[in-house]
Parts: C-alpha cells; sequence; structure tokens
C-alpha cells in the first residue's frame, strides 16, 4: 500500500448522506501503471467513492488525491487528467456520436486536428462504422452508448480511467477489442480503476483489487495477497473469497430463503 | 479569460446545436418556425427597443426612471412565475458538464445565458434598453447590469426552486398556488382596469417621497438623467448595482456546485413513512371482493400515479377557479347564479372530459406492459375509471358545494352532484371508446410532471402521430359525450320540478341506469378497439431499438 507516486490516494474518506454513512474511514492507495478492481455488493459504496475520486461529488471528510492533485481543492486540474465512465453515461441524445466525441475532445481543451485523428481510431476501436458514428445518440442502443461513453472518456488520453460497470451490454468481440486496448494502456503508465459485478472478468484483468463492503475496505493487494490474507487456497476463485468477506452468512442459502418456490 | 471565453462560445454553440436539433426532429411546421425565429425574434427585439426609446424621449425623466423600474419589478416575477412553471423540465446541461475540466463559474455562466435567452426576458430587457436609451447611451450601458442581475437571479432561481421543490407536496402546492394565483391575477387585473386611472397613477408616483431613490431598483437607474434623487442615493446606486450583479453570479456558481453535489438538500425535510402491521387488505374482503383483484389493483395503480402528478392538483385547482370566479366577478353572485348552476355542472363534466378520454393507450410503454397481462380488458378500464370516479366524487362534492353555497342555492347540492355522478358514468363510458379507438400522445401534464424521461418514454413507444382527422373525431365526441351526460341532469332537474322529493326513486334510478348502460356499451366497444391497438403498438414497439 506504499508507493511514491500513487494515482490515488484516499484518507480517512467519509461521506455521509443525512444521517446515512456511505463511506467510513476509507484508506486506499492505487499505484500508477495499475489495472485496479474495486468491488463490492449493491450499496457497499463504489459509485460513491468513484464520484468522490472524479469530482462528482464533495468527500465528508477526508483527504482525496487523483494524478497529485487534490479532488476538493483542484477539482479542473483532476478532470483534466481523469477520464470517466459512469455506469450509465451522460450523453447528448440528439448529438451523433461523432459530434459526441468531437465536443468531449473539445471540452477537454484538444486541437481540433487531434480530436480528429483520435476519433477515428476510438470509432474504430468500438466497432462503429460512419453509419453508426452518424446517427443520432438517441437510437443507439446500450451497449452502443457504453461505447461512445468509453471512447468520450479515452479521447484526451487520460491518466487515469474511471470505468462503472463498463462491459455491461458490450458485445464479446468489441470487449475483447477494449480488453486489449485498455491493457496497451496500463502497460504504457495509464491506471484504470474499475468497478465490476461480474468476478471473471476482474479476475482476469486486473493487476490489484480492492473489495468493499458497508464503505469499508475488506480486503485489498493482489489476488495472492487476498488469498493469503484470508487463509485461502492458492486455487480459490474471486467469487468464492468475495461471498466470503463480504457476506459469508448467506452463502448457499438461496434455495432456503425461496423455499415456496419449489 | 480567452481560454473562457473560447469554451464559453463552445458550451453555447453545444446548446443551440442541441435545440436546434430538437426542433429539426419535429414535424416541418416546427422547422420551418425554428428556421425563422431567430431572424424574427432579433427584427422583434430591435424593432421593441426603437419603439419604447421613441416613447421613452417623450417622457418625463422622473416617469421614465419609475417606468423603468417598474418594468423591472414585473420581470421578476414573470420570470419568476416562468421558472416554477418549467421546474422538473430537465435540469440544463450543467450535470453533463461536470465531468470536463470546466470551472463552476464557466458551466454556470453558460448556464444562465443560455437558460435566459426566452421570450419573456428578451422582451423585458429590450424594453428596459428602450426605455433607458430615451435618457441616453451611458443609462443603456448602465442598463445592461440590470439585465445581468436578471440573468443571474434567475438562475439562481432554477437553481433554488428546483431544491426547494424537490419535496413532491411542497412541488404541488406551489405549482397549484402559482396557477391559482396567476388566474386571479388575471381576473384581479380586469377588475382594476375600471378602478384606477393612468393620470391617478402617475399623481401617486409624482408624490412619491425621496427614500425611493435610496431603493435596490432604483440602484439600476442611477445612470437616467434628469431624475432629481439625492447624491447619497446616487452613490447607493453605484454602488449597490454592480454588487448585486456580482453576487446574483458568484453565489449562483456556488449554489450550482451544491446542487451538482447533492448538497442543496431539500429545505422543506420530509418524513419517511413506514407501514408498520400487517395491510389490512380491503380489496380481499366483501363486498370490494365482489369485483376481480385485477379491478383494484388498477385502481389503486392508477389513484398511486394520479397522487403523484403534480399536474393534476393544479389542474383540478384551476378548473375550480375558472368555474366559480368570473361568475361571480362579473354579476352572477347570489339568487340570480341558481340559473347558472346547470351550466356549470355540464362545464365542469367537460372538464374533466381529457383525462377520462386520455384512461388508456396513451402511453406506449404501458400498454406493452398490459400486453403482457392475462387481465381482462374490462377489468383494467373499470379500474382506471373508478380510480378518476373516486377523485371526482370528491373534487365534485366540494366544488359543487362551493357553488351551491356562493350562488345561494345549497338546496341543490345533493341533486347536482347526483347528475354530475351519472354524467361521470357516461364520460368515462365514452371516453374509453375515444381513448382506445382515437388515442393521441397525451404529453401536458405528464410528461411535464415526469421531466424528459416521461416525455422520451412517450415519444419512444405511445401512439402513432395522430393526424388533426384524429382531433375533429375526438372533439366531436368530446360534444356526444357531454349530450349524452346532459340526459341525467335534465332527467332529474325537470324530475324534481315534477314530482318534488320523490325524484330520488324514479328519476336517479333511471339516471343511473343510462348512465351504466352507456358505459357498458362505450367499454364494450372500446375492448373490442384496444386489442386491435395493442397489436399495432406492439408491432411499432418491435421494429424500434438500435440493434
Amino acid at each position: 500500500m506504499s508507493d511514491p507516486a500513487p494515482a490515488i490516494r484516499c484518507q480517512g474518506l467519509v461521506k455521509d448522506f443525512g444521517s446515512t454513512r456511505a463511506v467510513d474511514h476509507l484508506d486506499l492507495e492505487v499505484p500508477a501503471g495499475e489495472f485496479y478492481g474495486f468491488l463490492g455488493p449493491n450499496g457497499a459504496g463504489k459509485s460513491t467513492v468513484i464520484r468522490i475520486l472524479t469530482g462528482m461529488l464533495r468527500p465528508s471528510a477526508g483527504r482525496v488525491e487523483v494524478a497529485g492533485h487534490d479532488v476538493v481543492v483542484d477539482p479542473v486540474a483532476v478532470k483534466a487528467t481523469i477520464g470517466v465512465l459512469p455506469e450509465e453515461p451522460v450523453l447528448y441524445e440528439r448529438l451523433t456520436g461523432r459530434e459526441m466525441l468531437w465536443y468531449a475532445g473539445r471540452l477537454h481543451g484538444l486541437p481540433g486536428a487531434t480530436v480528429e485523428a483520435r476519433l477515428g481510431d476510438l470509432l474504430g476501436l468500438m466497432g462503429l462504422d460512419d453509419r453508426d458514428a452518424d446517427r443520432p445518440i438517441l437510437d443507439y442502443s446500450m451497449g452502443m452508448r457504453k461505447k461512445i461513453g468509453l471512447a468520450a472518456a479515452l479521447i484526451h488520453r487520460p491518466r487515469v480511467l474511471f470505468l462503472d460497470e463498463p462491459f455491461n451490454g458490450i458485445d464479446a468481440v468489441t470487449s475483447r477489442h477494449i480488453y486489449e486496448a485498455l491493457t496497451a494502456a496500463v502497460g504504457g503508465g495509464m491506471t484504470v480503476f474499475f468497478t465490476s459485478h461480474v468476478l471473471e472478468v476482474a479476475e482476469s484483468l486486473c493487476t490489484r483489487v480492492g473489495i468493499i463492503a458497508e464503505g469499508r475496505l475488506r480486503a485489498w493487494g493482489t489476488l495472492d495477497e487476498i488469498r493469503a490474507a484470508a487463509g485461502a487456497e492458492p486455487d480459490t476463485k474471486l467469487g468464492d473469497l468475495f461471498v466470503d468477506l463480504v457476506d459469508p452468512q448467506t452463502r448457499g442459502r438461496g434455495a432456503e430463503l425461496l423455499g415456496w418456490l419449489a | 479569460m480567452t481560454a473562457f471565453v473560447g469554451k464559453l462560445r463552445l458550451l453555447l454553440g453545444l446548446r443551440v446545436t442541441l435545440l436546434w436539433r430538437r426542433a429539426m426532429q419535429r414535424g416541418w411546421l416546427v422547422r420551418v418556425g425554428a428556421a425563422l425565429a431567430a431572424p424574427v425574434a432579433v427584427l422583434f427585439g430591435l424593432g421593441l427597443i426603437g419603439a419604447t426609446a421613441t416613447a421613452s424621449a417623450e417622457m418625463l425623466p422622473t416617469h421614465r426612471a419609475f417606468a423603468a423600474m417598474g418594468v423591472l419589478a414585473a420581470l421578476h416575477a414573470l420570470v419568476f412565475v416562468e421558472v416554477v412553471s418549467r421546474v422538473g423540465r430537465g435540469e440544463g446541461m450543467a450535470a453533463a458538464l461536470y465531468p470536463y475540466p470546466l470551472s463552476p463559474l464557466l458551466i454556470h455562466t453558460a448556464e444562465a445565458l443560455g437558460g435566459a435567452a426566452t421570450p419573456t426576458l428578451a422582451t423585458g430587457a429590450a424594453v428596459l434598453l428602450g426605455l433607458a436609451l430615451g435618457s441616453g447611451p451611458v443609462a443603456a450601458a448602465w442598463a445592461l447590469l440590470a439585465v445581468a442581475w436578471l440573468v443571474g437571479v434567475r438562475q439562481l432561481a432554477v437553481l433554488g426552486i428546483a431544491a426547494l421543490l424537490r419535496r413532491r407536496w411542497v412541488r404541488d402546492l406551489a405549482l397549484a398556488l402559482l396557477s391559482l394565483s396567476g388566474l386571479l391575477f388575471w381576473f384581479g387585473w380586469i377588475w382594476l382596469g375600471d378602478r384606477v386611472s393612468v393620470s391617478g397613477l402617475v399623481a401617486w408616483l409624482d408624490a412619491a417621497p425621496a427614500t425611493v431613490w435610496y431603493l435596490p431598483p432604483a440602484w439600476f437607474v442611477v445612470a437616467f438623467d434628469g431624475v432629481p434623487r439625492p447624491p447619497g442615493a446616487a452613490v447607493a446606486g453605484l454602488l449597490g448595482a454592480p454588487l448585486m450583479v456580482a453576487a446574483a453570479w458568484v453565489v449562483g456558481a456556488d449554489f450550482q456546485d451544491r446542487v451538482l453535489f447533492g448538497e442543496a438538500a431539500p429545505l422543506v425535510s420530509g418524513r419517511s413513512r413506514r407501514r408498520r402491521g400487517p395491510r389490512w387488505h380491503l380489496a380481499d374482503r366483501l363486498p370490494l371482493a365482489l369485483l376481480p383483484p385485477a379491478v383494484w389493483a388498477t385502481a389503486g395503480k392508477e389513484l398511486k400515479v394520479l397522487r403523484r402528478d403534480p399536474f393534476l392538483l393544479v389542474m383540478l385547482a384551476s378548473q375550480a377557479v375558472v368555474l366559480i370566479v368570473p361568475p361571480l366577478l362579473f354579476g352572477l353572485g347570489g339568487p340570480a347564479g341558481r340559473f347558472w348552476l346547470p351550466a356549470f355542472v355540464l362545464l365542469l363534466l367537460l372538464a374533466e372530459q381529457g383525462p377520462l378520454f386520455n384512461t388508456i393507450a396513451t402511453e406506449g410503454r404501458a400498454l406493452r406492459f398490459l400486453a403482457q397481462q392475462p387481465t381482462p380488458r374490462w377489468q383494467v378500464l373499470l379500474g382506471k375509471n373508478l380510480a378518476f370516479y373516486s377523485l371526482y366524487a370528491v373534487f365534485d362534492a366540494a366544488v359543487l358545494g362551493l357553488a351551491c353555497w356562493m350562488f345561494d342555492a345549497p338546496d341543490r347540492w345533493a341533486l347536482l352532484f347526483a347528475a354530475t355522478g351519472c354524467g361521470l358514468l357516461v364520460v368515462g363510458g365514452v371516453g374509453n371508446l375515444v381513448s382506445a379507438t382515437f388515442p393521441i400522445p397525451w404529453m401536458g401534464a405528464r410528461a411535464a410532471a415526469g421531466g424528459t424521461r416521461a416525455a422520451a418514454a412517450a415519444a419512444e413507444g405511445g401512439v402513432e402521430q395522430p393526424g388533426c382527422g384524429t382531433a375533429i373525431v375526438r372533439t366531436l365526441m368530446g360534444q356526444v359525450s357531454l349530450m349524452l351526460a346532459a340526459v341525467p341532469l335534465v332527467l332529474l332537474l325537470f324530475g324534481h320540478g315534477l314530482l318534488g322529493e320523490r325524484v330520488w326513486v324514479t328519476a336517479l334510478p333511471a339516471s343511473v341506469a343510462w348512465g351504466v348502460g352507456v358505459w357498458i356499451v362505450g367499454t364494450a366497444l372500446a375492448v373490442g378497439r384496444l386489442d386491435r391497438a395493442e397489436e399495432r403498438i406492439l408491432a411499432r414497439l418491435a421494429t424500434r431499438g438500435a440493434g
């Protein structure tokens, strides 16, 4: 948990919504160049943490730094160095996919020629041909929205990329292309911080994971470190580890809870 | 500064593009209108400035200043009304811009400038500038501060009211009060027109004390020439006006931050209701259990939807005011109003036709859900009608009670209430047939209440765009339903005149039978039509979506 120049650093992060504590004294450090999986059950606080890290929500207490900038003190600098793909991308429905990417690039201050050049590459990576790219987003399927949202998050070459359930609704071929592109980008120094409920994806992609439940970090590190800390076998699947860490009481009780269905 | 202006230009360009796209996706009339709107608006604005400046040059300096202050005050009220009436119709672009590296002040400025291009503000600004031009270019430049203040304060109101009105009941109440105050203002204006003369008003303004010039509205006319203001008032204006403008914009940017971060907690807190103990399943008990559970489930769902529709309260309250106030205002109060009451019943039924003529087939998604259910359609229609009937029964009882009391006819209440109830049965039956046969997207109230999501949902599924023939047929059917609904009214009124109290055992059962008969016929025809409408809409929905 120590790195001289972490991409993300949270110290004593707290977020309260009224009387509800969504994030409870979270300490987190993600080294640069990692593919970091941030995992947790529904309502654990994952999206809240991501929103704080991306400057979309102010913490109630604690200190948060992303790419060396304090999120509260200098949110604009943070936003200039990160890319964000929320679970439901916020897009301008009446623009075409191409126009959306153009605006995203320009809003990040990129020169027009640079935007044009990257736009074609990104559309190609996402498997969107000219016909798709020139249709209004209003007509896009969920998967296409995700693709455009992801392309908009990548267009300015962010140093840290936040992805909230990025592969939901994206077909297997495009997912493969995106894995490869992201893996290459991580190799080049980009940090990817992503959440997913598909633990197999996290297991295959992530170099490190953090597991959060009820606003607290329950486990963190490489998969081997987490297995060792939990006293599990070396071949234990992440899914089993996750359930044991998050809610061991209900494991295997699905059939019992819905007995009337049988 | 250059970067700020460059990005501001980009954001305003984006807003114009989105507005243009929205217009271009509409019918040809809207497209042509949108293409002509900008040049026409510019010409109209320039003409308005010129005409006001010419008139202003003829005015006495004091009157000119008072006129500008009056316009400014009226603009505050109009802007407030406009902002409240638009609550819930989307929250602008700010939320979508926050992930980008843009400062809150930049986003706020773009939001304020983009949102301020409303007819109200643009027209008011043109009049204000024209009035100031009559006093010279310096006064006109200073009047721009007033426009900047209005733009800033409008955006502040947008953010503040949205936060304040997040509580549903407060929003309902505010909209209802606003609607009522608008109507009452209009009626009051007509009433005042006969009693206040312009010369009297001018004399009253001429006698105004010198302290008036120290008040904030006077700060924005401090550059108007020839006004006999004390020296201290001029200093207050020169300092106060720029400070007010700066405060509105800085506070606005900070407030926008709070709203976007979810920190602008509802100013009126609500209590969370928790159900205690087991629910008492009323619909499973006699006599309600005589009807299938689907009827009560549909009625319950419809009542919940109606209860959550802020425009319903507005609609009902407005109808009450529109029906009750004009006759009183124009001398129909007292015993003379007894003759107004039968017409009042028909107007009440006419006003209640809208929702009853849109009981079903107005929302594509709703119909798609319905198509997956095995419930007989008559049960659905009955459930929906029962929800409206129960709501209208309470409303009609109250409004008729009020009307009978105001028009000195409390003895008529029961009779008129019975006639309204039977009439509602008729309108409901005809409404079922009309809504299944000639559906139109009812975009007004509920779409606005649900904001863009509801509008998009309605646009996504919904009914096919009807031609003007549909509207004509619906209007004709409205007249037919009114004529059919007049039968119980005539029966009961004449019956009461001829039979006295025996009307309750003779004309009333006949009226109820008439109402139920029309309902059964209308609904039976509607069920057949609905099956075909479902197939058509499902086929349309199945072809939508992008692969």
